[in-house]
């Protein structure tokens, strides 16, 4: 098990509060001194990446180290938003990955297409689940220190 | 036209710069006048009063010159009232201040005349004799002033009150003299002289003139002025010094005396004395008086003055002035003493003291004139000089010249001593100015004038010259055009007399020109072609030679005719030709006034041949009347006499020649057809609207026979109605083949009427000709309201529609049509045939609304069954999907539990399995429920694939299931089929998976895969297996989604493998069947079908 070697920012963007829940636990089981944070929409999501949290008001948003998208989101969908990630230079670089219950090939071709990182089908399993979460800890968060 | 203008125009220029020297002379004199004031240097010889009268009489000029007629004749009058009032008004008494304006009668005269002259010329027919009379007189009184300065003689005559006045006014009076008789023709020349260039030309010369001239007199004022003060100044300082040398030589005389102790010696006395009064001639009386006053010795020039003496002592106011120089002790000077002869005289005391206690005096007397005679005789005489002692006069140069006449240009005043006083007065003779001073002036001035004069003129004529110019262009502006209309005239007269030549040797007529004697004397083409002879044969050439010998007396009767002032008109005669053929000619024929035939010829001789053609073909026409049983007839209804040609009388069964009248006639037809053709004959008559009637006539041998009738109106001039006529004729056969005609024609309109299809024709105009009762009925119209209406018109909505393109497919080929047709005005579906003929097109149609409304009805049933079934496959597509995410919920966190098992009992983590495996089948139903709908709901575009290629990769994708299996496949190479590729693949995964999966336990699965029955039309993909087979009872069961034909415990799966092959296979049009019994094995058999349109693909 891999320890960051220090605490890293990941944002999640899911309106399922089950899922959310389910990726909390196993990212305090696969990577405890990875910091959550959570937002549930598009909108939420992009005002976050800006510099401005709802919660946080006033204070600068850290860059995140990774990002955990969602599709199917309330207002603006994870589609959107990831188009507009990718296409704001300062933001293009932020690895994102879709995780989300569709497993549709249209789906699959237009976030490959779009420039998402990786995607990443919701788990049924909570082993999986762990899995998923070690790999993504593994590419994307510890990778300098590999 | 010019040198006419020349001499009003030199008189107009003298008179207009007359006008303007005297206007500008006048307005300087005025305006100097206001300046400097009566004394003014300028004034020395002008006064005010001529100023005025110049001035008015300048704008007299110039109005009569610019023709204001009443202001002229206002300003005349007003002249000769100024020059009046000036004239005699100073005259009165107590009018002195007039004085400075008064003027000289003569010059009164002079304006009289003038103005009489002015306004003569104006006001009278004959107004220039006055002008002619006056201007003599004028110029003569202008010369015989100017004549007065240098003739003293003459001097009462002078014009001026003063000799400048008169140098300047005297040419101007002579220039008016000239100018005077020709004021009328100034004033009546039709000429407009004026022009603004020559009065301001003028003004500005004479302006520029007469300034100059005003400079050079107030320049002679100024330098006389300089003279006379210079002479006064001279004057005195020569009389103080003559005085001061008397005074001297006195006191000398008296101082030796006394020195000499008192008296001298009466010889003494008498040697120096006389020697004084030898040596200075002013002197007059020396005298030594002693302290009474007596004359001790006394020495004078004449004796006259030892009176002079006496007076003087005798006069107490000298004897004090005596004491007085003596108490002074100082010699005096005495003030003037008027002698009895008005001479004056003075006298200088001078104190002497001859011995002690003695107070004489030595007196002298000195002639004060002598003196000044003898200062002032070397002045020039143009001054004069006045000289005053103690306020007297003493001396005057001119003492005849009276105050009036001069005027005082310098005064000088000098006070010797206390009690004397001396004035020196310099004055000029008014107006007589020296004679340069006096001619330059005015000399500057006429010339300036002349000067002005001749630019006047010049200008005038070179405007002259230039609107000479300008008319000049005008004219031969003028000329060009004449010249341009002139050319236009004779090109349009060539045009003329070509067009008329052409007229003649065109015209289809023949013309020729015969003379009296007659001979031909000119021809046109048509007349030599006619006859066929040549030109020169006829020219000259006699016409009585053509004439034909029977016509010669017709001809010459015409000529004669000719000659007695008639016309000819059509007259007829024959004429030879060269070939000797006669030609009918119809002549007309003028004769003109130079003896000249002019005649006019038409060949008639065709129309002559037209008329008897006539003939002939009237007795063909007789022919025909009788071949045809048709006849004429004529009525005329003035007379109700009829005509009957035979052909009528041989219908009616009569004689020929016979004519019955109209009444008779009527009464031949039968009793149903009489009032019929009764009322046509009197419509006809009274109206003119011709009858063609069918009808039965008895004959008069009682023979039944059918006649057309046909008559028409002949109209006079007036339009009346004054002969019926017509033809007449037998038609019994003709009518009974109608008759015939008509019956056949009945018994099938019967027909159509009873078939139960609607039957229409048309004409070859679209009108209709025919249309059955049923035909009424389906298109809801009456029969009349269709026969003869066109189609296209009666129902316009069907143009442009399918009827319209099938019916004129149907005229325009030829072809009969089939078709079926909606008409939405009738809401009729029809089903029409229609069939072309020469007549035009003949049409069935019927009904076929409820055949229609049948199949409407079904396709929209069809077409609710799609949508429900396409509602229902995205419901289960949507259902499914959204199931699997609660799903996916549960198996999560049941699998979280699991983690957790360690806490359960072995019960609960029994019931976890089993809820794990219930959720892992339904999320297993779901995606084979997606799968299924996904068939629809994903489905691709058909294209042509390789079915090899696809087995080959569901055969790879199988591979694991296959070796563990252990399963023998057996594949041919498979024809290629149009279809989804991804669908077709799942087809072959199923079915293969399922044999693959299907098998006896014990026994490996051996399948094949082949076509069979390969054609054109398609091929057959039969997969075969020895598996374990079922019930061919459940064979349509098999299809049917989640119908499972084993038990899942034994084979995995959730029965929808099937029901997709069998909807992919229904989506491409294929037909699955199966052969199956338990423990035999089941044979699948797909029949592809290559429709047209998967051939296409397949060609691409």
């Amino acid at each position: 098990m891999n320890k960051p070697v220090k605490p890293a920012l990941v944002v999640v963007a899911d309106d399922d509060p089950d899922d959310c829940l389910m990726i909390r636990e196993a990212f305090e089981d696969q990577c405890a001194d990875c910091t959550l944070c959570f937002v549930h929409d598009g909108e939420e999501l992009m005002d976050f990446l800006h510099g401005q949290h709802p919660d946080r008001e006033g204070q600068t948003c850290p860059v995140p180290d990774l990002l955990l998208l969602d599709l199917n989101m309330p207002l603006k969908d994870g589609r959107q938003s990831l188009q507009e990630i990718k296409s704001d230079p300062r933001l293009q670089v932020l690895p994102t990955v879709i995780m989300t219950t569709s497993s549709d090939q249209d789906d699959r071709d237009f976030c490959q297409q779009r420039g998402a990182n990786d995607y990443i089908v919701k788990p049924r399993k909570y082993s999986d689940l762990l899995d998923v979460v070690e790999s993504l800890t593994k590419q994307w968060i510890n990778k300098e220190h590999d | 036209m010019v040198n006419a203008l020349k001499r009003p125009a030199f008189w107009y220029c003298l008179t207009l710069a007359l006008a303007i020297s005297l206007g500008s002379v006048g307005l300087i004199i005025l305006i100097d006048f206001g300046i400097s004031g009566p004394e003014g240097v300028g004034r020395l010889s002008l006064r005010p009063g001529g100023g005025l009268i110049a001035l008015t009489l300048c704008a007299a000029f110039l109005a009569l010159l610019l023709r204001y007629r009443w202001l002229a004749t206002g300003l005349g009058f007003g002249l000769i009232a100024l020059a009046s009032l000036l004239t005699l008004a100073p005259r009165l008494p107590e009018s002195d201040w007039l004085d400075i304006a008064a003027l000289n009668p003569l010059l009164l005269l002079v304006i009289l005349l003038i103005s009489l002259s002015g306004l003569a010329a104006m006001h009278l027919s004959r107004g220039w004799f006055v002008g002619l009379v006056c201007g003599p007189m004028v110029f003569g009184l202008g010369l015989v002033s100017l004549l007065s300065h240098w003739y003293p003689g003459l001097s009462a005559l002078g014009l001026g009150n003063l000799t400048e006045a008169t140098l300047v006014l005297s040419p101007l009076v002579m220039l008016a003299g000239l100018i005077l008789p020709f004021l009328y023709s100034i004033y009546h020349s039709e000429v407009q002289f004026y022009s603004k260039g020559l009065l301001v030309l003028g003004i500005l010369g004479i302006l520029i003139t007469t300034l100059s001239w005003h400079a050079l007199r107030l320049q002679s004022g100024e330098r006389l002025i300089e003279r006379a003060e210079s002479l006064a100044s001279q004057l005195e300082a020569s009389a103080d010094s003559a005085f001061g040398v008397k005074l001297a030589l006195i006191r000398r005389l008296a101082e030796r005396w006394e020195l000499l102790d008192g008296v001298p010696s009466q010889s003494f006395w008498e040697q120096e004395v006389s020697s004084y009064l030898r040596d200075f001639p002013d002197l007059r009386l020396i005298t030594i008086l002693n302290r009474d006053h007596s004359p001790v010795r006394t020495e004078s020039r004449t004796l006259d003055y030892r009176g002079w003496l006496e007076i003087f002592l005798s006069d107490q106011r000298n004897r004090d002035w005596l004491n007085h120089t003596i108490e002074a002790r100082s010699a005096h000077l005495s003030a003037p003493l008027v002698d009895n002869q008005d001479r004056y005289h003075a006298a200088i005391a001078v104190p002497i003291t001859p011995g002690p206690g003695y107070s004489w005096s030595v007196l002298a007397v000195v002639d004060l004139q002598t003196v000044y005679e003898k200062l002032t005789a070397y002045y020039d005489g143009n001054l004069h000089v006045k000289v005053y002692h103690q306020n007297q006069k003493v001396f005057d140069t001119a003492p005849d010249i009276t105050g009036e006449q001069e005027s005082m240009l310098a005064s000088q005043r000098i006070t010797p001593h206390h009690d004397s006083e001396r004035r020196i007065e310099v004055y000029t003779r008014r107006g007589s100015l020296p004679p340069g001073e006096l001619y330059l002036p005015p000399a500057v001035l006429f010339t300036g004038l002349g000067l002005s004069f001749l630019v006047m003129l010049s200008h005038f004529f070179w405007r002259q010259s230039e609107q000479r110019t300008r008319s000049l262009a005008e004219l031969n502006e003028v000329l060009n055009q004449h010249l341009e209309e002139e050319r236009e005239l004779r090109t349009t007269n060539e045009t003329l007399s070509r067009e008329r030549d052409q007229f003649f040797a065109l015209s289809p007529d023949m013309f020729c020109i015969v003379d009296l004697n007659s001979h031909f004397f000119e021809l046109n083409e048509t007349f030599v072609h006619t006859l066929g002879y040549t030109r020169d044969q006829l020219l000259g050439s006699s016409y009585m030679k053509l004439v034909h010998a029977e016509d010669h007396e017709k001809t010459i009767r015409a000529v004669q005719s000719l000659t007695e002032g008639h016309e000819v008109k059509d007259l007829l005669i024959r004429v030879l030709d060269c070939d000797g053929n006669p030609h009918w000619l119809q002549i007309n024929a003028i004769l003109s006034a130079d003896d000249l035939i002019y005649v006019v010829a038409r060949d008639t001789t065709d129309q002559l041949a037209i008329e008897e053609k006539l003939r002939e073909n009237e007795a063909l026409l007789k022919l025909a009347e009788r071949l045809a049983q048709l006849g004429g007839w004529v009525v005329d209804l003035s007379t109700g006499k009829s005509v009957w040609s035979d052909a009528v009388c041989d219908i009616h069964e009569l004689p020929r020649g016979q004519a019955p009248d109209v009444e008779d006639a009527i009464n031949f037809y039968v009793d149903e057809h009489r009032e019929q053709i009764r009322a046509a004959v009197l419509l006809c008559a009274e109206t003119g609207i011709p009858f063609d009637e069918e009808l039965q006539i008895r004959t008069a041998k009682g023979n039944l026979r059918w006649v057309r009738a046909i008559g028409h109106a002949v109209q006079d001039d007036e339009g009346k109605v004054v002969k019926l006529q017509g033809a007449f004729q037998d038609i019994t056969a003709s009518h009974q083949a109608m008759e015939q005609i008509r019956r056949y024609a009945e018994r099938q309109a019967i027909i159509f009427e009873s078939i139960t299809d609607a039957f229409y024709t048309v004409d070859n105009d679209w009108r209709f000709t025919y249309v059955n009762r049923k035909s009424e009925e389906l298109l809801r119209k009456n029969r009349d309201d269709l026969l003869g209406h066109n189609l296209w018109e009666v129902f316009p909505d069907t143009i442009g529609t399918e009827l319209d393109d099938q019916y004129r497919y149907a005229m325009e080929t030829g072809n009969s049509v089939s078709f079926e047709f909606y008409y939405p005005p009738l809401n009729e579906w029809l089903e029409v045939s229609a069939y072309p003929s020469d007549e035009g097109l003949a049409v069935y149609y019927r009904s076929i609304w409820e055949r229609k409304e049948a199949q409407q009805k079904l396709e929209a049933a069809m077409a609710e069954l799609e949508r429900s079934n396409r509602e229902l496959q995205d419901f289960a597509f949507v259902a499914s999907h959204d199931l699997q995410e609660p799903l996916r919920k549960i198996q999560a966190f049941s699998d979280r539990l699991m983690t957790k098992s360690d806490q359960f009992g072995p019960s609960e983590q029994d019931y976890l399995k089993r809820m794990q495996s219930a959720a892992g089948r339904m999320q297993q139903l779901i995606e084979d429920l997606l799968s299924y709908s996904r068939v629809t709901t994903r489905a691709k575009p058909m294209a042509l694939c390789h079915t090899d290629d696809v087995l080959t990769g569901v055969l790879q994708d199988l591979d694991t299931a296959i070796t563990h299996e252990q399963a023998r496949i057996k594949v041919q190479p498979l024809p290629d089929l149009v279809g989804d590729a991804t669908q077709l693949r799942q087809v072959f995964q199923n079915l293969l998976s399922n044999a693959i999966k299907f098998h006896a336990p014990d026994t490996p699965p051996e399948i094949s895969v082949y076509a069979e029955n390969v054609s054109d039309s398609g091929w057959t993909l039969v997969v075969q297996d020895q598996g374990i087979g079922f019930d061919p009872r459940y064979t349509q069961k098999l299809f049917h989604p989640f119908q499972r034909l084993h038990s899942r415990d034994g084979y995995a799966g959730t029965g929808i493998g099937m029901a997709i092959v069998k909807k992919i296979l229904d989506r491409h049009g294929a037909e699955i069947t199966v052969v199956s019994a338990p423990g035999e094995g089941t044979t699948f058999r797909i029949r592809f079908t290559s429709s047209p349109a998967q051939e296409q693909s397949k060609d691409e």
